[in-house]
């Protein structure tokens, strides 16, 4: 049995698939690392990892974890890596330039966006990849205006050397791609979908079942851009339709038939441009 | 063997930098600190400094760069001045309390609005509560040896504290002087390797420590840890003073410097850039047979109190020069207010007047510096003062005088 | 001699020796439910041990074990196993 490098006994919820993600991640990098950032729900993940952590406020994104790789590279250190991992919110919003002067860089970090689609620790506020129509404190009618940033393929454009969606439901597809991007120089940029019982308002123990339902409905495509070109690492051959997977959250209640609509027609089409750029150079 | 340079202020910090050899280097240019940036960018483009010189977005950026390459084990170096400070106002908290020996130089300039490219001190002062242990510095050959000084200060195991070097901008940082530049040996033999006995980020040397107990509990008690770090500094700032006198040929005296103060029976206090332009006015006051001295604060944090309460006990009157502003503040910037604190417990105590002189960039000139000095020696004489807290060279103030030196 | 910090066990702040401070609690209390292994109908695929946000429930030659002291009771373990081998149970105590 392998010594767990994330101990039990952390504060996150029961269910997290941030903890899940977590555990997945340490066990393929193993112990030979330095961790920076709070980890998902702000340091209620790094507070466990018996791995040399350091974190800056929410707000530190990036820099601090550049400051890390460059000390090692000034003390000619080569087998450690740097990985960072920052929640949805750092990273789009409060973060996103630094996020942004990382990639453009290249500082050689493994940046992990934790995405559970809401500022979650502080109470479940609405950010900037908060999906179209949830519900969230701040956005008790639903998010009216605005999508949900494209920030995979936003990485992408900065001409990263790899870039990947990652979905705890699919822990070989995950742990490959974690493993593949530890082996690389550079930036790399990799976005975990992180469902959360608690702010998603689903029972805690179908954490698993959402996350592979959004995949299977096309809502998290797995993919992955490696040099530039785009791959589909997923294939999902006859996609579920959207309401199978929006009718287990409680935020999305709210939204009617035409709500649905709209999210299916947008999916389809997103779908179908990816589908297009499966396998070409994209960057 | 020791070269000299003309160098201007910002030069002068550059050459410090590479000889204390900083290892990651994350500085976001501003005005009137860009000099002092593109230096070093030269510096590590030619090989000079081996360094990694991470050209950062924000100063928020160029602080988080720094911690994290502290924390990691590596010299760090950052600058910056006014807004930039101000922008990375949240890392400022958090590096001290980390313990990690950063060590940043900061161009003063006035902080907006109303702001000013040109000088003044709230911007360093700003850090007087979160721990950085501060210098400032005179002129141009101070800087150099300041910055040598401050990582020696910093990573002692006593204090573990980061420290500021500031420098006054345009007039300091923007003017030469002939710099001696130490031998790279010899600040290799004053300056050993950094090495942090307690926070380090090596999965070589990680051991964890299993609490039940969150942070937050002993929170106070790091606080406490960081206090004791302070008031060690103390001695350690005299400790390297003087072994920097010794090695190197130049000491300033420790945290205070006192000109010409035997048998004054009123002193100015002053920091950074005036204290040249005092010294030439307290030469020529002594000339006329005035008994006015000279205190250069040159450490802000740790505050000398000793060192204040030794000068209260032996004059009538001090007169606290401050380049800077506490709005709403009991009475005077925050050197007088300090200051007053230091002297509370002294059986006797002088007469303390707080000039606000030079703000936001505002122009120093002998001509104030004799008035301040007039007005010092005048509460001297009588015993009080007529007003606690006094404004320099502001228009249409009737007893203000700008004169041809 | 080596200067002795006050409070020096805690380490020096925060950060100390690297983050080295862990801060665990028995999450174990939280629980309503908790999962019940047939040991028989377990096929020791190990899904259990992957999906568990917690790292209580681990695969073994005997069948999935779980340490009751820190389990959560999440349920995830119960509703991804594909032979339905794990029950929630109740907690009585």
């Amino acid at each position: 049995m392998q010594e767990e490098i994330r101990l039990p006994g952390h504060v996150l919820c029961p269910g997290c698939a941030g903890a899940i993600a977590e555990r997945l991640i340490f066990n393929t990098l193993g112990r030979n690392i330095i961790l920076f950032g709070g980890g998902v729900c702000a340091s209620g993940g790094a507070a466990n990892a018996t791995v040399p952590s350091f974190s800056l406020h929410f707000s530190g994104v990036g820099a601090g974890a550049a400051g890390i790789a460059a000390a090692l590279e000034a003390k000619g250190v080569k087998d450690v890596t740097v990985v960072a991992m920052n929640g949805d919110g750092a990273i789009s919003d409060i973060g996103f330039s630094k996020l942004s002067a990382c990639a453009e860089r290249g500082d050689n970090i493994m940046q992990f966006c934790m995405d559970n689609e809401a500022y979650m620790n502080t109470g479940i506020q609405r950010s900037g990849l908060t999906p179209w129509g949830a519900w969230t404190t701040t956005t008790p009618k639903g998010k009216q205006v605005g999508r949900k940033k494209d920030l995979p393929m936003i990485m992408a454009s900065h001409n990263i050397p790899y870039v990947a969606t990652l979905s705890p439901a699919y822990p070989k597809d995950f742990t490959t791609k974690v493993s593949k991007a530890a082996g690389i120089e550079g930036f790399k940029y990799l976005h975990v979908m992180v469902p959360c019982p608690t702010g998603w308002r689903f029972s805690f123990d179908k954490t698993i079942e959402v996350a592979r339902l959004a995949v299977q409905t096309g809502i998290w495509p797995l993919y992955e851009v490696d040099q530039g070109v785009l791959r589909i690492t997923q294939v999902v051959k006859e996609r579920k339709p959207v309401i199978e997977y929006l009718k287990l959250q409680g935020r999305f209640r709210q939204l009617g038939e035409k709500e649905t609509q709209t999210i299916q027609v947008s999916v389809d089409e997103a779908s179908a441009r990816l589908q297009q750029m499966d396998g070409k150079r994209i960057y | 063997m020791a070269t000299k340079k003309l160098l201007d202020g910002n030069h002068a910090a550059a050459y410090g930098v590479k000889l204390v050899r900083a290892e990651v280097l994350g500085i976001y240019p501003i005005t009137p600190q860009t000099e002092l940036a593109n230096q070093l960018a030269d510096f590590v483009a030619s090989g000079e400094l081996k360094a990694k010189y991470i050209t950062v977005e924000s100063e928020h950026a160029a602080m988080s760069v720094c911690a994290g390459g502290s924390a990691a084990g590596a010299r760090v170096f950052t600058a910056s001045s006014s807004q930039g400070i101000v922008f990375m106002e949240e890392l400022l908290w958090q590096v001290p309390g980390m313990r990690l020996p950063v060590v940043m130089a900061i161009v003063n300039r006035s902080i907006a609005f109303p702001g000013s490219l040109r000088t003044d001190h709230n911007d360093s002062l700003l850090q007087r509560d979160n721990g950085w242990i501060q210098m400032y510095c005179e002129n141009a050959q101070e800087i150099i040896d300041a910055c040598i000084q401050a990582y020696k200060i910093a990573e002692d195991s006593r204090v573990y504290l980061p420290t500021i070097f500031a420098y006054d901008g345009y007039v300091i940082s923007h003017t030469a002087m002939p710099v001696e530049i130490p031998d790279q040996e010899d600040v290799d033999a004053f300056l050993p390797p950094y090495r942090h006995e307690y926070v380090y980020l090596d999965p070589k040397r990680y051991k964890p420590v299993i609490t039940h107990e969150p942070h937050s509990e002993v929170g106070m008690e790091y606080r406490f840890q960081m206090e004791e770090a302070q008031n060690n500094a103390r001695s350690v700032i005299e400790e390297v003073d003087r072994e920097y006198g010794k090695m190197f040929g130049r000491s300033y005296g420790g945290p205070v410097e006192k000109y010409r103060c035997e048998d004054a029976e009123a002193v100015l206090v002053t920091m950074g850039s005036i204290t040249g332009t005092a010294r030439v006015v307290v030469d020529e006051m002594r000339r006329e047979g005035k008994p006015i001295g000279l205190v250069k604060l040159r450490v802000f944090r740790p505050f000398p109190v000793e060192e204040m309460q030794e000068i209260g006990r032996n004059v009538r009157a001090i007169g606290f020069v401050d380049r800077n502003i506490s709005h709403g503040s009991a009475g005077g910037g925050v050197g007088t207010v300090e200051t007053a604190r230091a002297l509370y417990t002294l059986d006797e105590r002088p007469v303390l007047i707080g000039f606000y002189a030079g703000l936001v960039g505002k122009d120093v000139v002998p001509g104030d510096i004799r008035y301040m000095a007039e007005r010092t020696l005048k509460a001297a004489e009588t015993g009080k003062a007529e007003r606690q807290v006094e404004w320099i060279g502001l228009r249409k103030q009737a007893e203000s005088v700008q004169v041809k030196v | 001699m080596k200067y002795r910090h006050p409070y020096e066990e805690l380490g020096l702040g925060p950060n100390a020796g690297a983050g080295s401070r862990k801060h665990v609690i028995a999450t174990g209390t939280w629980r309503a439910f908790k999962p019940v292994v047939d040991t028989e109908k377990c096929t020791r695929c190990g899904l259990c041990e992957t999906y568990c946000p917690d790292g209580t429930i681990k695969k073994t030659d005997e069948g999935a074990v779980v340490d009751y002291a820190y389990c959560k009771g999440c349920g995830v373990c119960a509703n991804e196993c594909r032979v339905r081998a794990i029950e929630m149970v109740r907690e009585t105590d």
